[in-house]
Order: C-alpha cells, then structure tokens, then sequence
C-alpha cells in the first residue's frame, strides 16, 4: 500500500478538483490557472511514487462496488499503467501551464480548466482501471472531453463541427469497443484484466468469440487511436486550441487506443488473424499519415497527419506479438508524446502570434523567436529521427524488432514511412523559418512568448534530448528484459531513409533550386498526387456521401413527427404505449 | 400470488391513467400530477415485482427508495421550471407553449 494513498488519489484528484474549480475561480483568473497546474503536478507527483510499487511487480487494489452484480472497482498499479500515467501527467503539467500563456484571457477559461482537468483525471483513470468496464467508464469520459475541447471555441461554426465529428466517429469505434467486452462478459462472467488473461490462456475462451471480441476491441482502439478507417476526425480535430492539440495527440485521447491494445494483447494475442489485423491497420495508417502530412499546408495538419502515421507505427509494432515489440510500440508511444507535443506547443507559440496556420503565410519567421524556433528544430530532428534526438531510437526498435522477427514487407514499409516522415518534418521547419518572408511576417511586430510558454517549451526540448537514456529503466519498469541489440545494418537503414527524406526537402524549401512552385508547373502529375494528398484520399466526401447525408435525411424526415407541442407529443406517447401493452397482453 | 396480481394490475392503471392526465391536461400543474401518477404506478409495479413469500425483497426496496427519491427532485425541479415558463409565457397551457417548435 502506497503511504499517499496515490493508487487513488493520482486519478481521483483531479477528477474531484473539477468541482472545486468553479469555486475557486470565483479567487480570479490566475488562481483558477495554478490551481489547475498545481493539482496535475500533484498527479505527476504521486504517479511517480508509484513507480516502486510498480517495479516490485506491481499489485491490484479492489473494493466492491456493484456487489448485486458481482463488480469490483480495481485499480492495477503495474509497469503499463504506471508508466502511462507518468506520461500524461508530465506532459499534461507542463501543457496546462503553457495554457496560461496561450489562453491568456478570454471568456470560458473556467470550462476550458474544468474540462482538461477532467480529461487528464480520465485518462489517468483508464489507464488505472483494473477491468474492461471501468476502463469503459473513462474511455467515454475520456472521448467526450475531447470533443468538448476541440469545439471549445463554440462560435466558430468549423470547430462545432470538429467536434461533432470527432465524438461522432470515435463513437463508431466505441459501439465496437462496447459490444466486444459484454460478448466477452456474457461468456466468461468477468470484465477483469487478469482473469480474463487467465482464461484466455488456459483456452477457457472459444477462439472464434476470442477472435471476434479482439477485432471489436481492436474497432474501439481504431476509432481512439485515429487510424484507418476512422482517421478522419484528427485531422479535423485542429480546430481547436493548440494547446488542445497537444493534449489530444501527446497525452490523452489517442494514446488511449494503443493503451487498450497493449492491454488486451495477452489475452487476444494468441491468435495469429487478430495480430495481423492490428499490424495491417497500423501499416496502412502509417502510410496515409505520412503520406498526407507531406502535402498539407496547415502546420498543425502536419503534425496531425504525423501523429496518425506514428501511432500506426506503434500498432504495427503491437502487431508483431513478441515482448520486444511491445516494449517498442511503448517505447515509441513515450517518444512520440515527448515530441509532439513539444511539437504541436511550438506551433501553438506562433499561431498565438500571427494568428494563422498556413505555413505559406508564416513563411521566412527566421530566428526572431529564438526559443520556439529551438522547440520547432528540436522536435522536427526527434521526429524525423536524426540522432540522438529519443525518435531515433524509439523508431528504431521497432525497426529492428521488424527485421530480427522476418517481417521483411514491414520493414520495407516501415522505412518508406521514415523517408516520408523525414521529409515532410524538415518541409514543415523550412516552410515555417526560412524562406522570403511573407507580407504578414513584415507586417507584424515578431516577438518572443511569454515565460510560461518558453519554459514548456525548453523542458520539453531537454527531455527529448536526453530521455533515450532512460530506455533500460523504462524497460525494467514495464517488465520486460533489455531489449536485443540492434544491429547496425537497421541503423544504416534508417539513417539511409532519413537521408533520403531530407534531401528533397532541403534542396525544395531551403535552397529552394528547384523552386518548387516551377516544379509543379513543368510536372502536372505531382500536382494531382498533391490534391489527392490535399484531399485527405478522398475519405471525408466518401463519409459524407454514404453515412452523413442518409442520417441528416432521415433525421430531417423524422424531425415532422416532433410537433413541439406537449399535448400532442403526449397523445402520441399515450397511443404508442397502449398498442405495445395490447401487443405484449396478446402475446 | 393474487395480492401480486392485484398490485400489478393497479399499477398498470395507474401508469395508462396518469399518461391520458398527461395528454389531456391543460394545464402544466396538472400535467405535473399526472406525471407524478404515472411515477407511482411505475414505483407500484417494482414493489409488486420484488414482492415474494417473505414480503418484499431488499434489492427492490433499496430501487423504491432511490425511485422515490429521484421522483421527488424530478417533481422540484420540473415545479420550479413552470415558475419560469409562467414568468417567460403568462400562461400554463402546454397547447399553447410553442417554442419547442422552432
């Protein structure tokens, strides 16, 4: 038992302090912003204190709950939930006190704290959760935060409908999620993580409900995690504060996806049909998402597309089943929280100052933002994978675990995606500083974030600097051995795809020889590739027409039954139930 | 079990009456109360249904007892919206609160 009692307090605290928030707001505006910090940074705190407990093997805290139904509430401290957990309160401290600076003073600050406390309070929670339906519990919680934060600014008709759309196609993924745990509950009697491991493992499960709850679950963390085919709703997902962004893409919303998938792989990873689908939509995604990021001209699009590409890249490293491939999409996951964030936070800075996310219009910033060009590089060089910046290594295990498992097509596609990655990550670096500078740029008077912005920023260009270092202490905490050596030949490889990447990207929008804007005009083709990328592939016209439009229709048609008048709506109720009473009576 | 039946009977009459008050009010008050009928009928039928040999069960006494106190904040809060919609509309008629329509 931990002395602070931090198995609960970590993710009750700030749950609890969103109602203490309202109050303490009434204090005035920089009291609702520290408490805020404060309470999160608490959270790290007491995550940290239980690393030990975790290391020594972690244990699992139940106390009733539903005891008519036989349901526990259990909180699993163990190496993955602990080790999320330090990863979201770390990055989400240090988000919400870039926010002070970011947010600065507008109207609803009160419900923007509320709502990140809660979302942070969730995601600490799920990953806590000892059992599906907990977990269930914050998964929702979890999704409609988001979505909440990324409508935040709710008068602008775009962010509306980001998200909508974000709550609307991660709920496609959740109905999955949720009719996947009750077969497996009406089967087993049980949502427990352990037992239901244990039962899988004896062979308690029959291996085609195992197969079919796996692919639902899998639909949940598909929808969560943005891959293909319900991508759609990150890119969209921008509309809101950057700050937002940060959070959804580093700390919380789409980590939960591969969470659950590193969850459930012991108790779904026998089977090899389930592994190879988790692989293939992680390839195909990171694939999309690289592909797509290298085309776009909104900045925060870029590391959208990115975050897409990445967390496919993790899915294909869950995908390979084996212990070291684990640790490596864990291992990854942490990277990419670390620099995209630093990224998104980076970008956040300077949309602050111009007020735009077209990169066109940032173009030539130079370094009269010293600090945030520094962040920008650093996370750039993470990215792509330059070493010894934590990407290098973190994209390189998996690599590796390709190459030594015989995935010979993954490894191939896996370094197509780092050349992508590499190339569309120094595309955005050199759009954004260098360059003519654009009529805004001169225009408007450049200067440096405040503090509270800058000091995020630094601490997280230190920590993707340096936290490859950590790797074997990472890998104790998770329980899994040091993993093998990686052999040169992967890093060659990977150094060659970096190479590869960057060298177009250097000669089109640093030397600028060939200009790229010729380029386009003496070759029509890679324009139309451009628009296909632009596009998104197609996906959201193909949603639009097959999905979205027939439910407006048949909502619209279903809108002239609903009179708007008491009475009448009353009668209609009234009748309604008699005919089923009559029915039910007849039967 | 006839005491059962009774019960049940009771309480599906109550249901269908308190719904007819519902639509045939003219008055939010009234459709208040009737709305009330209807919740007792539904709290009547629960009791009956956890009705054994020994008296009632305790799971279903325990959902009453939650039942009637949801009911009754229900009732709190829907009496203090009709205060509102009296000060907003200048009457009570439902027939005539149309806004829901736009």
């Amino acid at each position: 038992m931990n002395p602070y009692y931090a198995e609960w307090l970590v993710w009750l605290l700030p749950l609890s302090s969103v109602l203490l928030l309202p109050v303490v707001s009434l204090l005035g505006g920089r009291a609702r912003e520290w408490f805020a910090a404060i309470i999160i940074f608490i959270s790290a705190v007491l995550a940290v204190t239980l690393v030990p407990t975790a290391l020594a093997g972690g244990t699992q805290i139940a106390v009733s709950w539903l005891p008519v139904y036989g349901l526990q509430l259990q909180v699993r401290v163990d190496g993955l939930s602990v080790f999320l957990a330090l990863v979201v309160n770390l990055l989400g401290f240090l988000i919400v006190l870039y926010s002070q600076g970011y947010m600065g003073r507008q109207a609803g600050l009160t419900r923007y704290y509320c709502l990140i406390l809660l979302f942070i309070g969730s995601m600490t929670g799920l990953v806590m959760a000892g059992n599906f339906l907990q977990m269930y519990i914050f998964w929702e919680l979890v999704g409609i935060c988001s979505s909440f934060l990324i409508a935040f600014w709710y008068d602008r008709p775009e962010a509306v409908r980001a998200g909508l759309k974000a709550f609307v196609v991660t709920r496609v993924g959740d109905v999955g999620l949720l009719i996947g745990l009750i077969l497996l509950y009406v089967d087993t009697g049980t949502f427990s993580f352990d037992a239901l491991e244990a039962l899988a493992r004896q062979g308690g499960i029959a291996s085609g409900l195992l197969l079919t709850c796996g692919i639902l679950v899998l639909l949940g963390a598909i929808g969560k995690s943005a891959q293909f085919p319900l991508h759609v709703w990150l890119p969209d997902a921008m509309e809101g504060p950057s700050t937002v962004s940060a959070l959804i893409h580093a700390a919380t919303m789409v980590n939960a996806g591969v969470y659950l998938v590193a969850r459930v792989s012991p108790i779904f990873g026998s089977s090899g049909v389930w592994l190879t689908c988790v692989a293939w939509v992680g390839i195909i995604s990171a694939i999309l998402g690289a592909t797509m990021a290298a085309a776009t001209l909104d900045v925060k699009r870029v590391f959208a597309y990115s975050t897409i590409s990445q967390l496919g890249l993790m899915f294909l490293a869950l995908g390979i089943g084996s212990p070291g491939s684990w640790f490596a999409s864990q291992f990854h996951l942490m990277s990419q929280a670390a620099f995209k964030a630093l990224g998104f936070l980076a970008a956040g800075s300077i949309i602050h100052l111009l007020g735009t996310r077209n990169m066109d219009e940032m173009s030539g910033l130079g370094r009269k933002m010293p600090v945030t060009f520094a962040a920008f590089f650093f996370s750039v060089v993470a990215m792509s994978g330059v070493p010894p910046f934590i990407g290098f290594w973190s994209k390189d295990l998996i690599i590796s675990e390709l190459q030594t498992g015989g995935f010979y097509l993954f490894f191939a596609l896996a370094l197509f995606v780092s050349v992508f990655t590499s190339f569309y990550a120094f595309r955005a670096f050199f759009k954004v500083f260098y360059g003519k500078p654009s009529e805004l740029i001169q225009s408007k008077p450049i200067h440096e974030s405040p503090l509270t912005m800058t000091i995020p920023l630094a601490l997280l260009s230190i920590a993707v600097t340096v936290l490859w270092l950590l790797e074997g202490q990472v890998s104790r905490l998770l329980g899994i051995s040091e993993p093998a050596v990686t052999s040169p030949w992967v890093y060659a490889a990977s150094l060659l795809a970096l190479m590869v990447g960057f060298l177009p990207a250097y000669c089109l929008f640093f030397r600028r020889s060939p200009e790229p804007s010729h380029l386009l005009q003496r070759h029509r083709w890679i324009s139309t590739i451009q628009n296909v990328l632009i596009e998104g592939y197609g996906f959201d016209p193909l949603y639009e027409r097959t999905f979205a439009t027939p439910v407006m229709k048949l909502g619209s048609a279903i809108r002239t039954i609903q009179t708007g008048i008491l009475g009448k709506n009353m009668w209609g109720i009234l009748i309604f139930l008699l005919v089923v009473a009559l029915v039910v009576l007849a039967i | 079990m006839i005491e059962q039946q009774i019960l049940q009977v009771t309480a599906a009459a109550m249901f269908f009456i308190g719904l007819a008050g519902m639509a045939v009010s003219r008055n939010l008050i009234k459709v208040i109360m009737s709305f009330q009928v209807v919740l007792f009928g539904v709290n009547l039928a629960l009791f009956a249904s956890g009705l054994g040999p020994l008296g009632p069960s305790l799971f279903s006494t325990t959902l009453l007892v939650l039942s009637i106190s949801i009911g009754a904040s229900v009732e709190a809060l829907a009496l203090s919206l009709t205060i509102f919609v009296y000060r907003h509309y200048g009457t009570l008629n439902p027939w005539e609160i149309r806004r829901l329509r736009h």
